[in-house]
């Protein structure tokens, strides 16, 4: 079982009444792997790591973990998993040394003041473990979720949109620390987010969902391959330049007014962008993305 | 891992401000109580045994701390369900409302054993609560008024009991009375499982009793078949152990009815809680 | 005549003969057990120490709670220590247990005092009061029966028991709060909540200072 992979999650459905939130999400996670969730709002992320964590139940399809079913093992594949869903809410009323405790406890972890002092050092707290947690910024919650999710030396990390809220030097913190993670300690470590930017940074492997369906799914370098490109071109006589851009071959996805997508390589953009001058159109702006990036972002704006 | 998780819930209402609130509540009724007793209690006796006065002479001391404590414990035990459901009603719905729930249940104990911690460390704090009822009831009352026999005034006139006869009963009806503080406490968690916010299972809790309560008292035929199931109904229950003789059958009719009820209450909570989806 | 076979013909001279052998006690003490049958008050045997010194100091130690008739016990000795006080009236004879008895009425001469009549069942031979009748004028009537032995020759009883009538309580069920309703009504007080209370008093181990 060396090669089955970390999480296995195959047809994947879940509906609240009459609402499908999941239609079809399926992904795998391999061990080491950094792995984006990346969906805009509403998409399904949620559910289907609330449904990974055990906090939903789902209707239907496969979800694996560790080579177990999560129905049957549940606690069992718990004990090796740390996780923040949405946003680390802790007891308000408890120092944050005594809030780690309590979620360690429950998680069969060593809780020794020096192994607490130690997770705290590590997430950068040292020194606020004896402060009452409703002083506690969300920047510094964001932190001690970390620590609640590390403490008991789970092999798989769930981290529902860990740089939501965060200032720039937080989200910087928290990305450091993720990829410290994976690279010191060989953790696996599956992260949602809705921002494209982040996943890519982080991760190596991804899913992209929308509408309760995997729409993507793969290594990242492979999905924002840089030489697949869709090119927006402003052009006048944009009739003209369709006509000739689809009598060269060439592959035009849409047209809006003066504007024409088309997928090409990075390559090619130079030699396009000359053939259209020599040929007299007249180009106002080229603007290429990434093939993946643009997809993401129509999802975006869809959603 | 289930120790753990009693524990870990004892620790979380130990530092919660509001369990205090019902062990400050019965301090500070119990001292109402003993301060009004020590300078006009035998006004309030005399109004009970004004009667029997014409023609009996008691000799003893009739205003002593085994009849403080009767009077404390007849005046509370109504109000404790209150103190207990704003602890043990906040146990599920309150850690739904802070968010503290979704962390607590993706952690490696099945969702039986956080909700049995929940309500073994619910039942520990009821306990708690009785303890100190009696132990402000008794003690105080025994230190301030000394100790003596006690004159119970029950529905079908007084009973005497003697000083050696009380403190047996006393404990007896303890017993009950927590028996019967434990099925509000299972049945505030148990809609505790149900609710996001932790007002709505306290208040619901306060609503059912008052309602059943009604139901009880009320003497309307109608209600006669259901009156004897109703918890409510034997909650007063403990206070049988101060009638002469003591009705045993009634009160073991009771016990098995309020494990009844907790057993049922437990039973739903536990099949919900295990089937429910964390959205908080 | 059966009078004179038994000696005595003036009501207040019989009287005097019975309280002569009551007054040749100084004080004295004796355990005590009390049986009490009480409508609306139930209560079990409760023992203690009785202490009486003349005329009419009455204590009566005990762990317990106690309940005695609040007349008919101290006052009825001090009532029949001043002849000149009342007046008797022999109001005929009957057998007390085998006992023939005198049946004295004693009137109070104050008229406003508590007592307003004492009937006494006088065994004229032992000169000792078989029973008493005592009607006062706000409690009602109090009976006493008196069982004689070790003490008999200071006018001692054994046994008193006592019957009279106590008014009913009503009890407010606000104030009970039992919700446990009792269902049998096989209970005495169900039964005849009006009875008499009757309260048994046994006295033994006594110990008597003479004058």
């Amino acid at each position: 079982m060396t090669n089955a992979p970390l999480v296995e999650v195959e047809g994947l459905t879940k509906s609240y009444g009459k609402f499908q939130a999941l239609h079809n999400v399926y992904f795998n996670v391999e061990k080491g792997d950094v792995f984006g969730f990346l969906g805009p709002n509403g998409a399904g992320k949620s559910t289907s790591l609330r449904i990974l964590l055990g906090l939903i139940r789902h209707d239907g399809g496969k979800v694996q973990l560790f080579g177990h079913p999560l129905g049957t093992h549940r606690s069992e594949i718990m004990r090796r998993v740390g996780c923040i869903v949405e946003k680390p809410d802790f007891y308000k009323y408890l120092s944050a040394r005594k809030n780690l405790e309590i979620f360690g406890r429950m998680a069969g972890a060593d809780v020794s003041r020096q192994k607490l002092e130690a997770m705290l050092d590590f997430v950068g707290l040292n020194g606020r473990g004896g402060d009452k947690l409703a002083g506690f910024s969300h920047g510094m919650r964001q932190r001690l979720g970390l620590a609640q999710a590390l403490l008991h030396e789970p092999d798989l990390i769930v981290l529902d949109e860990p740089t939501t809220g965060l200032d720039p030097q937080g989200i910087i913190d928290m990305r450091e620390l993720i990829l410290r993670l994976s690279r010191e300690q060989g953790k696996t470590v599956i992260l949602s987010s809705h921002l494209l930017s982040e996943i890519e940074i982080i991760a190596n492997r991804m899913v992209v969902i929308n509408k309760g369906r995997t729409m993507q799914f793969g290594a990242v370098s492979e999905l924002l391959n840089a030489n697949e490109l869709v090119v927006h071109l402003e052009v006048g006589r944009p009739d003209q330049v369709e006509a000739w851009l689809r009598d060269k071959g060439l592959a035009v996805m849409s047209r809006h007014d003066a504007v024409i997508a088309l997928q090409l390589s990075k390559t090619e953009l130079p030699a396009l962008n000359a053939a259209l001058v020599s040929a007299g159109f007249e180009v106002y702006a080229i603007e290429s993305r990434r093939k993946l990036e643009d997809y993401f972002l129509q999802l975006v704006n869809q959603a | 891992m289930f120790l753990q998780a009693v524990y870990t819930e004892f620790i979380k209402i130990a530092a919660k401000p509001r369990s205090y609130l019902g062990l400050a509540a019965i301090t500070v009724l119990v001292g109402v109580i003993l301060f009004a007793m020590k300078i006009d209690g035998l006004t309030y006796i005399s109004f009970i045994t004004a009667g029997l006065e014409e023609s009996l002479l008691f000799e003893g001391d009739i205003l002593n701390g085994n009849l403080m404590a009767f009077i404390i414990l007849q005046m509370l035990i109504i109000h404790i369900p209150l103190l207990v459901a704003l602890v043990t009603g906040d146990l599920i719905s309150g850690e739904a409302a802070m968010g503290s729930l979704r962390m607590l249940v993706t952690r490696p104990v099945t969702r039986t054993q956080i909700l049995m911690g929940k309500f073994t460390a619910g039942a520990l704090y009821t306990l708690l609560i009785v303890l100190w009822l009696g132990f402000m009831a008794l003690g105080a009352s025994t230190w301030l008024f000394g100790p003596g026999d006690l004159m119970v005034l029950n529905s079908d006139g007084l009973v005497v009991l003697q000083q050696g006869d009380v403190l047996w009963r006393y404990l007896s009806g303890f017993g009950v009375a927590y028996l019967a503080l434990l099925t509000i406490a299972t049945l505030s968690i148990t809609l505790s499982c149900f609710s996001d916010n932790s007002i709505g299972p306290i208040v619901t809790t306060m609503a059912v009793i008052i309602l059943f309560t009604i139901i009880g008292t009320l003497d309307v035929p109608v209600f006669d078949v259901v009156r004897p199931y109703l918890f409510t109904t034997h909650m007063a229950a403990w206070r049988s152990f101060f009638e002469d003789p003591v009705p045993y059958d009634a009160i073991l009719q009771s016990v098995i009815i309020l494990l009844a009820h907790i057993g049922v209450f437990l039973s739903v909570a536990l099949y919900h809680f295990n089937r429910k989806d964390i959205l908080s | 005549m059966l009078t004179q076979v038994l000696g005595q013909d003036n009501p207040e001279q019989l009287v005097r003969g019975v309280y002569a052998k009551m007054r040749s006690v100084n004080s004295y003490e004796a355990d005590m057990r009390i049986d009490a049958d009480i409508p609306m008050l139930r209560m079990q045997q409760v023992e203690g120490r009785l202490v009486f010194k003349q005329p009419d100091k009455l204590q009566v130690k005990s762990k317990s709670l106690a309940v005695l008739p609040k007349q008919g016990f101290a006052d009825f000795a001090k009532f029949i220590s001043d002849t000149s006080a009342f007046t008797a009236v022999f109001s005929g004879e009957e057998k007390l247990g085998g006992v023939l008895t005198r049946m004295v009425q004693v009137l109070p001469g104050n008229s406003r005092g508590e007592l307003i009549l004492a009937k006494l069942w006088i065994d004229p031979v032992r000169k000792l009061v078989m029973r008493s009748e005592l009607t006062y004028r706000n409690s009602g009537t109090v009976m006493v029966d008196y069982t004689y032995g070790s003490q008999e020759k200071y006018g001692l009883p054994d046994k008193l028991r006592f019957s009279m009538d106590v008014r009913n309580m009503k009890i407010p069920k606000a104030m009970t709060a039992d919700l446990h309703q009792k269902k049998d009504k096989t209970d005495k007080d169900a039964k005849d909540p009006n009875r008499p209370a009757v309260i048994e008093v046994v006295l033994k181990n006594y110990k008597v200072i003479l004058n």
